[in-house]
């Protein structure tokens, strides 16, 4: 973090601020997310592969927001922001992506097969 | 030990402390605090999303509709890109163009909203409420925990716009304002993964 400035508007976290990288971001983070949509919209490829498509699509949209909108970085200003973030993010994928594999692997592994309209009943 | 060797004490004035960074990086943790209350309710989500926890009612498939939900995409990266304009007319010091833009960043997310209201309200009149089963409990939690920070980020930026009009950009504002556009360019970070964990997921 740096000094202490006198007038607000001189900090350097606005000094970060910038309509360029704010219009390019946005349009890249767009532009990821439409071109998820129409291969979702297409049936491009087998599920397994639209979905990863998505995922790094997605990937590249929060890289981008990450970049030009919260001006993520290395930068004295923004150093520590971008080490907690790093920090949490395995946390985030872990956690959706543990839980995820787990209860769906052993779903079909250890849980009795019940007719999915049917019920138990007679 | 000398005495000599150890400051207990600094006299006089205290060591430059940057109010606004402090501020800035205390409401960052608590974003990222946000984030994995976002993760567990992925996680849920991910778990849920299965014919079994449908209990004979709706799938994503049946309840998704990607190109509607791309709409509201449109809206909300457009409120951000708005706000992001917004701190640039904050860091030109013109109030109008900071509260101008402020404003029409909040009329873009409550378009977001009333989409997401009307596709709730739609399952709603069609029978398919959160109770009717466990997949739709979570489907109605994700997307409505995330409509509520949208909502609350709408509210914070009418307080902001009428801080920007009625005080200026004092130190105080300054912070709320960085604050409130790093809320709210995180909710354009959540949405991106429930359009395509829900949205394009469900449609596949």
């Amino acid at each position: 973090m740096s000094a202490r400035h006198a007038d607000p508007l001189d900090h350097p976290e606005i000094a970060l601020v910038s309509a360029p990288a704010a219009v390019a971001g946005t349009l890249l983070a767009l532009l990821a997310m439409a071109v998820a949509l129409l291969l979702t919209l297409i049936h491009a490829g087998t599920p397994a592969m639209r979905m990863a498509g998505a995922g790094c699509l997605a990937v590249v949209a929060l890289v981008s927001q990450a970049l030009f909108l919260f001006r993520l970085g290395l930068g004295e200003t923004q150093i520590w922001k971008t080490v907690a973030l790093v920090l949490v993010l395995p946390l985030f994928v872990v956690t959706i992506g543990l839980t995820d594999i787990m209860f769906h692997s052993l779903q079909a592994r250890t849980m009795l097969e019940i007719p999915l309209h049917g019920g138990l009943g007679p | 030990m000398s005495d000599t060797d150890l400051t207990l004490w600094v006299r006089g004035e205290p060591p430059a402390h940057d109010a606004i960074g402090t501020q800035t990086y205390g409401f960052w943790l608590y974003m990222m605090s946000d984030a994995l209350i976002f993760a567990a309710l992925f996680a849920s989500y991910g778990v849920l999303d299965h014919a079994w926890n449908a209990a004979g009612g709706p799938t994503a498939r049946a309840i998704v509709h990607p190109v509607e939900a791309f709409w509201q995409t449109i809206l909300l990266f457009g409120a951000v890109l708005s706000g992001s304009l917004a701190m640039a007319g904050m860091k030109r010091r013109s109030r109008p163009a900071a509260a101008g833009f402020l404003l029409v960043a909040a009329l873009l997310g409550t378009g977001f909203v009333a989409l997401e209201l009307r596709d709730l309200v739609t399952l709603v009149m069609a029978g398919d409420t959160p109770e009717r089963s466990a997949f739709l409990s979570m489907f109605f939690l994700l997307v409505a925990t995330h409509g509520l920070h949208v909502i609350f980020g709408l509210l914070w930026m009418g307080v902001m716009i009428v801080q920007v009009l009625a005080f200026g950009f004092t130190a105080p504002v300054v912070t709320r304002l960085l604050n409130m556009q790093m809320f709210w360019q995180f909710q354009a970070a959540i949405w991106v993964c429930v359009f395509v964990f829900v949205y394009l997921q469900g449609a596949m």
